[in-house]
């Protein structure tokens, strides 16, 4: 007797977990929205992105405009709380808060503009390393190991201390392309160990041609980790920028950042000390926010972790 | 029978957590091997098997939990042994071998060290004692040029020689029960060959008892003189291989046997498979688990069957040696 | 092994020459004319020009660069517009504060991080755990210093416990350090949680439970070793990150380093006393990391033979 030689039942459906079909994104969500400290950074990171847009509604005052209606009658900076000014006034009479929503403009586009640029370097440069001939995969590849040999700080100043007016921008194209180097390292391994995986070997044999099989099958494996890289990278681009802010490198005065705005408290760190705190606890703030979410969004689209199904628990890997 | 079995599990139920829930891997599992004797488990994966061979020496992951049974060795219950008693244990008296011998050995430490560390710890050796013991130990499994192998690292061997290296130090401290979990299906054919013939050869030579896990029928007939298949955590069939193989008395046995490659059928007939995919483990529905995708499925297989017989057990309401023509 | 140490040499010539290239072209392509801020700022123009031809700043671009490879070699890194005072010199001077205050900050970093972190691995999902990975989030986020300013604040005004900076006494250096120390220390910290729970996860320990070693065995022999090359990758990466949050440190505490001849001169637009510091950093740093790249070739062994 055979097993072929009797009907074969009827296909059994194997019923879902949860009983929903969710998917590889939709159930990162899922996980992500369960994760509080996730949900943490995600709200700190929503009021630094609200604030940073509609900071021009918000602003009571012009960031920029000096009075001695803002000073006392000695002279010195307004505390918190006085005449109407939420968060005090500095050296100059400047509303604070108003500053500090505007040096929030600053820290959001750079956090944001650098980690695009570097997630397109990154993946481009890493994507075509990944899928190229040896030559040319050993030249880019060095190319790329000789920027990340170098502190970005150390670059960051090299380069700007010989621009004369630094703007955002040019912080953000520096920092970018740094941080799209390490990024480049990351995809380039990854598509390394990809491109030999049946799937891709399969689209080739159809005919597909190089970038098609980059676009279409291999860099979707590769965007969570770019996601996870770019978030955390946020929080590092801030820093750098308030860093380079402070040390006169970054955006100048008198256009407000909280990097620069720290300098100009520093004088007043012990008489006025709230000119250091604001500004350096927004900072905080905004790091912490980026680094909750970020770290929240590596457990949810990481699919190697111990909590991700029984697969890897029961040896199958 | 026998007196004491070396390895008596009776009833063992291990469950895992996952994000789906907690999944019960291992739903009363009794599993006897005698000293001297090879015991084939044989499974698909996620069938328990390997989880089977984990809990037996209490190495499950962190989100690995025995939640009932017992596991006795030598009469004694291994699950309800202090931690301290359990390190005597293991090593000492049961002896594992893993699947992946380049991840199952410390890329950081010279092979000699791997093999004498625990060695020294049980039996107190002094260092030039181990190091002799190491290189017996190396020769007796068929690796040669010893001296040199002992300072090497794991990568720098093949994957032949490191698996001979595994099963080295799975028996470097005279274990009595050998547990050896998938330990060919990481080789080329001809090395699977050679490890089979070397752990068959120390069963022997060392009258342990040894307990190879495996997916392959191959294995199993090649090394096993009893085999017992595992299904969606439970033991659905045992016996002597060659009564077992020859005549399979559960659906799903038959199912496996008829599925594997025959030198002798027609190139052009189709390749026989059991239709469906096993069933998952965190919604099990009452009943035989085989039962949806089971040929011969009674209305009585609503109910579970219990796995009943001695030597030669079945836990199936139709027993299919019944009907052969 | 020396095969090894010799490519990885060869290598860091090759991005020492890199940032050496890329300072030069900064300066060579930047707005800021330095015979304009060398001349001073009431020089006429041809006060001006003639600074320009006395510097061959009108040569063309090869032979500039030619020249500025032939400085470097000579150790030569050009004098200062300000204070006309030769840079390298200048550096040199300053450099042994500087390298003080990471060597303590180092220090105090591993003796935070190293044991934070595995406690945190090994007690993964405790209270410790938790506590641990709080407590280095806020190290981690704020930023170098913004918690230094607040050490200076609580510490040295309120409390005047240390000192307010400078250099007058030995303890001036224990706030920098320690502020430095602090956030370096939460980031190793969870860099090595992160790794020992991905060791532990490993199969090389589950065969070293099933061995039947102790389990503190397991950890000393096992777990560590595998984690002290990542730490020492991690040292070598973080040197670079060091020195330049030494910058911002020794403008905090007014600590009379490297960074803070750094910051005056930018401050300045002091280009060659800046680009100096930069060199002589990048070079410390490139160094350094050979060091410990070095040492993780001992350590590794998968890694010197390839």
């Amino acid at each position: 007797m055979s097993v072929s030689s009797i009907a074969p039942p009827e296909p059994h459906v194997l019923p879902t977990p949860a009983g929903r079909e969710r998917g590889y994104w939709g159930e990162a969500g899922d996980e992500l929205r369960r994760d509080r400290a996730a949900v943490i950074g995600f709200a700190l990171v929503a009021v630094l992105v609200l604030g940073a847009i509609f900071a021009s509604l918000l602003q009571p005052a012009d960031p920029n405009f000096q009075s001695a209606d803002g000073l006392s009658d000695a002279g010195d900076p307004l505390p918190p709380g006085t005449d109407g000014y939420l968060l005090g006034t500095d050296g100059l009479g400047r509303d604070v808060f108003s500053r500090v929503l505007e040096g929030a403009r600053i820290s959001l586009f750079v956090g944001i503009a650098a980690n695009l640029i570097a997630c397109l370097i990154g993946m481009a440069v890493g994507g075509v390393a990944g899928l190229a001939g040896r030559r040319l995969q050993a030249v880019m590849m060095r190319a790329v190991d000789v920027i990340v040999s170098f502190p970005v700080l150390l670059l960051a100043i090299t380069l700007l201390a010989v621009i004369a007016e630094p703007s955002a921008l040019a912080v953000s194209v520096i920092v970018g392309v740094n941080f799209g180097a390490y990024l480049a390292r990351l995809v380039f391994v990854q598509v390394v160990s990809l491109r030999t995986r049946e799937y891709v070997l399969a689209a080739r044999a159809c005919g597909s041609s190089g970038p098609f099989v980059l676009f279409r099958h291999i860099l979707p494996h590769v965007l969570p980790s770019a996601i996870v890289y770019c978030t955390l990278g946020a929080a590092t681009a801030i820093q750098l920028e308030a860093a380079l802010s402070y040390v006169g490198l970054g955006i100048r005065p008198p256009q407000a950042s909280w990097g620069n705005m720290i300098a100009d408290g520093q004088p007043y760190l012990f008489t006025a000390p709230w000119l250091v705190i604001v500004p350096g606890v927004a900072i905080l703030l905004a790091m912490v926010g980026f680094s909750l979410l970020g770290d929240g969004l590596r457990d949810a689209l990481d699919p190697t972790l111990e909590k991700r199904g029984i697969a890897s628990v029961a040896g199958l890997r | 029978m026998a007196d004491t079995p070396l390895l008596d599990i009776r009833g063992l139920e291990t469950a895992i957590g996952s994000r789906a829930g907690v999944v019960r891997a291992v739903r009363g599992v009794s599993l006897r091997v005698d000293r001297g004797e090879t015991v084939g488990l044989v499974g698909e994966s996620g069938s328990g098997k390997s989880i089977t061979a984990l809990s037996i020496a209490r190495l499950l992951p962190p989100a690995g939990r025995i939640t009932a049974g017992e596991v006795l060795l030598d009469g004694q219950d291994v699950l309800r042994l202090s931690q301290r008693a359990l390190r005597a244990v293991r090593g000492r008296r049961i002896g594992m071998v893993f699947q992946d011998s380049m991840t199952a050995l410390n890329p950081l430490l010279p092979v000699g060290r791997q093999l004498t560390e625990h060695v020294r710890a049980h039996l107190g050796l002094g260092p030039r004692e181990a190091t002799r013991r190491a290189l017996r130990l190396l020769d007796e499994v068929g690796v040669t040029d010893g001296e040199r192998r002992l300072r090497q690292y794991p990568h720098q061997l093949s994957g032949g020689l490191r698996q001979r290296v595994a099963v080295a130090i799975a028996l470097a401290a005279d274990p009595d029960l050998l547990i050896a979990d998938e330990p060919t299906t990481a080789l080329d054919v001809t090395i699977q060959a050679q490890i089979l013939d070397l752990l068959r050869r120390e069963q022997r030579d060392r009258g342990m008892g040894l307990l190879v896990i495996t997916h392959d029928l191959g294995v199993v007939a090649g090394i096993a003189d009893r085999v017992a298949v595992m299904y969606a955590g439970r033991i659905i069939e045992e016996g002597a291989t060659d009564a077992v193989f020859a005549e399979p008395a559960h659906p799903y046995t038959l199912g496996l046997l008829t599925s594997v490659p025959r030198l002798d059928t027609s190139l052009d007939a189709r390749l026989p498979s059991i239709p469906g995919a096993p069933p998952p483990l965190w919604a099990l529905d009452a009943g035989c688990a085989f039962r949806p995708r089971c040929p011969v499925a009674i209305d009585r297989c609503a109910a579970d069957p219990p796995l009943s017989g001695e030597r030669r057990r079945v836990a199936c309401h139709v027993d299919i040696r019944a009907t052969v023509p | 092994m020396l095969g090894y140490v010799a490519r990885r040499l060869l290598w860091a010539l090759v991005v020492l020459w890199a940032v050496v290239t890329i300072t030069f072209c900064a300066t060579y392509l930047s707005d800021i004319d330095p015979a304009a801020v060398y001349a001073g700022q009431r020089a006429t123009t041809e006060q001006i020009a003639a600074v320009r031809a006395d510097f061959g700043l009108d040569d063309s671009l090869l032979v500039q660069y030619g020249r500025y490879l032939a400085r470097l070699a000579q150790a030569d890194l050009g004098q200062s517009f300000v204070s006309r005072d030769d840079v390298a010199a200048q550096v040199v001077d300053r450099l042994p504060k500087t390298a003080e205050l990471a060597a303590v900050a180092m220090l105090i970093q591993l003796a935070i991080g190293v044991p934070l972190g595995l406690l945190a691995a090994l007690k993964r999902r405790t209270v410790i755990d938790r506590g641990i990975l709080l407590l280095t989030l806020l190290g981690v986020a704020a930023p170098a210093f913004v918690t230094g300013f607040l050490l200076l604040y609580v510490v040295a005004f309120r409390l005047g416990w240390l000192p307010l900076g400078g250099s007058s006494e030995a303890s001036a250096v224990i706030l920098p350090a320690l502020t430095l120390g602090a956030a370096g220390g939460a980031w190793y910290a969870r860099m090595l949680r992160s790794t020992t729970l991905n060791i532990l996860g490993e199969d090389y320990i589950r065969t070293a439970r099933a061995k039947g070693l102790a389990e503190r065995v397991v950890v000393a022999r096992h777990v560590l070793r595998n984690a002290i090359g990542p730490i020492v990758v991690m040292i070598g990466l973080d040197l670079g990150v060091f020195l330049g949050g030494v910058l911002i440190i020794e403008k905090v505490f007014a600590c009379p380093g490297i960074g803070l001849y750094a910051w005056q001169a930018i401050e300045q637009n002091d280009t060659p006393a800046v680009l100096g510091t930069v060199l002589v950093a990048a070079f410390c740093v490139t160094l350094l990391s050979v060091l410990a790249d070095v040492v993780n070739a001992v350590i590794d062994p998968r890694v010197r033979y390839g």
